[in-house]
């Protein structure tokens, strides 16, 4: 049984008496990774500003392996590491002055966990620069170095691909893979690049105006049972779905369109030839979650 | 960033303190010249403290006057009559009577600029550098980042106050040549009905009087670091929070004016910054208002200020 990391559960925040976030719940455990998404303005950040303390919850609970993080703050922010909204560090010092001052304010980080954090992200050959010289990409470097730091056994990146190029976006992705599964850490990651999301995590959370419209594994999000063919006669292959096998079928595009289970294609694609159909092309019907998200979103 | 602003406040203290050591140089001498053509005799002290006790008194006729200048007036002759007849100078100036001063003229206006120079964008420049995520993310209590902040405030507090000293002192030994840190020294006025009551007075010596003065220097840094590093607080804008802490430093001078007038306008903390003048009697006489008053004064600013500040800072949404 996997240990449940981070724990959200019913959490409300009003500000200015205005209800932003409506009663949220989700839940990460070791070594997954939960894709957060939603639209701009969606409560996304609030939500991750909650989670690491930055603000507080009018209503609920959150709980860092087991830890709450308003009635123990400090037990609790001891097992994470963060990137909220880009990483702002200090410019005027050295990549590795922000480090070691940072490092110097949590208990048991010795200099060699700031060595290796920055190895890990690739940033030990520039941190005697100073962080105003550093790119976008760098700073995000050095902002992910600072929260692995502290060994955290959760992980919560906003938008943590920002700025870096093609390369350093596969770096990163290859990067969290390797942290969740070799390192065990649980790791939220908000975004708003689909794709990214889709290779990245195990899990996702979408959210919208501050509740949650689905809690889902994207394999099983993605896998669905959408099936379609291309026909020399779609009408009639409609009727033999519906006489054979009672299936309800449309036709949409040229393509006849239906959701069945995978084991029956073959079947069906005999009796449509033995019909004297001619089967010119069959295929899952491909959904990205991109495609979902939107058709999600905008329900 | 830290040290370019101790590099910028050395450099500000060093052009102001050459400034006022070369003028106080000169009005020095030109009195001197001025006595000596005139009374075609060398310069003795003695004789001109007499003559502008006489001025001092011929003023005291002026019918325009107000209550509170004639007490000042009153109180300053009364000194230089004690300065008289205990033989200490007045008006001689050495390294220690300029350095003693230095502080007596800065505590309202430059020493308080040069601190919020440093308090007023503690909190607000992490605001708006957006690094007080990072900070407020780590495993320490909010309010532990907070003192640790406030603390290095008062120890950069100590560090300006303590180099006001050591410039002023070299800048006029040079000028000045004597140290006279062993003179002696008339303090312990008290104003008792309007009057000056020398019966408490104590002889010190200038060193001794140097680190009063200096003292009261970095009491009235520490309260004016509280109120402006709360301020920087509540506005979260560098600017803004120095604007407000200038506004009211020169707001407290204005209200001076109207200190017999409007009773209420000695509780505001900027009317109440010049402390060391009580330590000399030369200050203006307002009823009610004297040292223990004043400093109480400033400390409950300073007191109610910390709370606001600590208070705020552990409740706020940090929401950049």
């Amino acid at each position: 049984m996997k240990k449940e990391v981070l724990l959200v559960d019913n959490v409300h925040k009003k500000i200015k008496n205005r209800e932003i976030i409506k009663g949220i719940s989700f839940s990460i455990k070791e070594g997954d990774v939960l894709g957060f998404l939603g639209p701009n303005g969606s409560g996304k950040s609030t939500t991750l500003r909650m989670i690491v303390g930055l603000s507080k919850p009018t209503e609920g609970e959150i709980k860092i392996c087991g830890h709450s993080i308003v009635k123990d703050y400090v037990k609790a922010m001891e097992n994470v590491g963060c990137i909220i909204e880009g990483p702002d560090l200090y410019n005027y010092m050295t990549g590795w002055d922000n480090l070691e001052m940072l490092a110097a304010m949590n208990k048991n980080i010795t200099k060699d966990d700031i060595m290796k954090a920055a190895e890990i992200v690739g940033m030990e050959k520039h941190l005697k620069e100073k962080v105003g010289t550093y790119s976008l990409g760098m700073k995000q470097r050095l902002g992910l170095a600072q929260a692995l730091m502290n060994k955290p056994k959760l992980l919560i990146l906003d938008e943590p691909t920002n700025g870096l190029d093609p390369s350093g976006i596969n770096e990163f992705r290859n990067l969290i893979k390797k942290l969740a599964k070799e390192e065990n850490i649980a790791i939220l990651i908000s975004s708003h690049l689909m794709s990214e999301i889709e290779l990245i995590c195990d899990n996702v959370s979408i959210i919208k105006n501050g509740t949650i419209l689905k809690n889902a594994v994207v394999e099983e999000l993605l896998n669905t049972q959408e099936i379609f063919w291309i026909l020399d006669d779609n009408k009639k292959g409609q009727e033999i779905l519906k006489d054979t096998y009672g299936i309800n079928s449309k036709i949409n595009d040229g393509k006849l369109e239906t959701a069945i289970d995978k084991s029956k294609i073959s079947d069906i694609n005999t009796s449509f030839i033995r019909e004297g159909l001619k089967l010119e092309f069959v295929d899952n019907k491909h959904k990205t979650l991109e495609d979902l998200f939107l058709d999600i979103t905008e329900e | 960033m830290f040290k370019k602003k101790l590099l910028l406040v050395l450099a500000i203290l060093l052009v102001e303190i050459i400034a006022f050591a070369y003028g106080e140089n000169n009005t020095y001498k030109k009195t001197i010249e001025n006595y000596t053509k005139s009374q075609s005799t060398n310069y003795n002290w003695n004789p001109f403290i007499s003559q502008e006790i006489q001025n001092l008194r011929n003023r005291l006729n002026y019918s325009s006057l107000k209550a509170s200048d004639k007490k000042s007036i009153q109180i300053q002759i009364d000194q230089y009559n004690y300065d008289l007849q205990n033989n200490i100078s007045p008006l001689g100036t050495t390294a220690a009577k300029f350095t003693g001063t230095i502080m007596e003229q800065s505590v309202i206006m430059l020493l308080p600029l040069l601190i919020i120079i440093f308090a007023g964008d503690s909190v607000s420049g992490e605001f708006s550098a957006r690094t007080i995520k990072v900070l407020l993310t780590r495993a320490v209590p909010r309010w532990k980042i907070l003192l640790s902040k406030f603390i290095a405030i008062i120890i950069t507090s100590a560090i300006v106050v303590i180099e006001t000293a050591f410039i002023s002192l070299i800048v006029s030994k040079i000028t000045f040549r004597s140290w006279g840190l062993m003179e002696p020294l008339a303090t312990g006025f008290k104003v008792v009905g309007g009057k000056i009551d020398a019966s408490n007075i104590i002889e010190i010596y200038q060193w001794q009087y140097l680190l009063l003065v200096y003292s009261l220097g970095f009491f009235i840094a520490i309260v004016i670091a509280s109120i402006s590093f709360t301020i920087s607080i509540l506005v979260k804008n560098t600017a803004a929070s120095i604007s407000i802490m200038m506004a009211a430093l020169i707001g407290g001078s204005i209200l001076q004016a109207f200190i017999d007038d409007w009773p209420f306008a000695k509780y505001f903390f900027s009317v109440n910054l010049r402390l060391p003048q009580y330590l000399t009697g030369s200050f203006k006489a307002v009823d009610g208002m004297n040292l223990t008053f004043s400093m109480t004064v400033l400390l409950v600013w300073a007191i109610v200020a910390l709370i606001v500040g600590f208070y705020t800072f552990y409740k706020q949404d940090v929401l950049v």
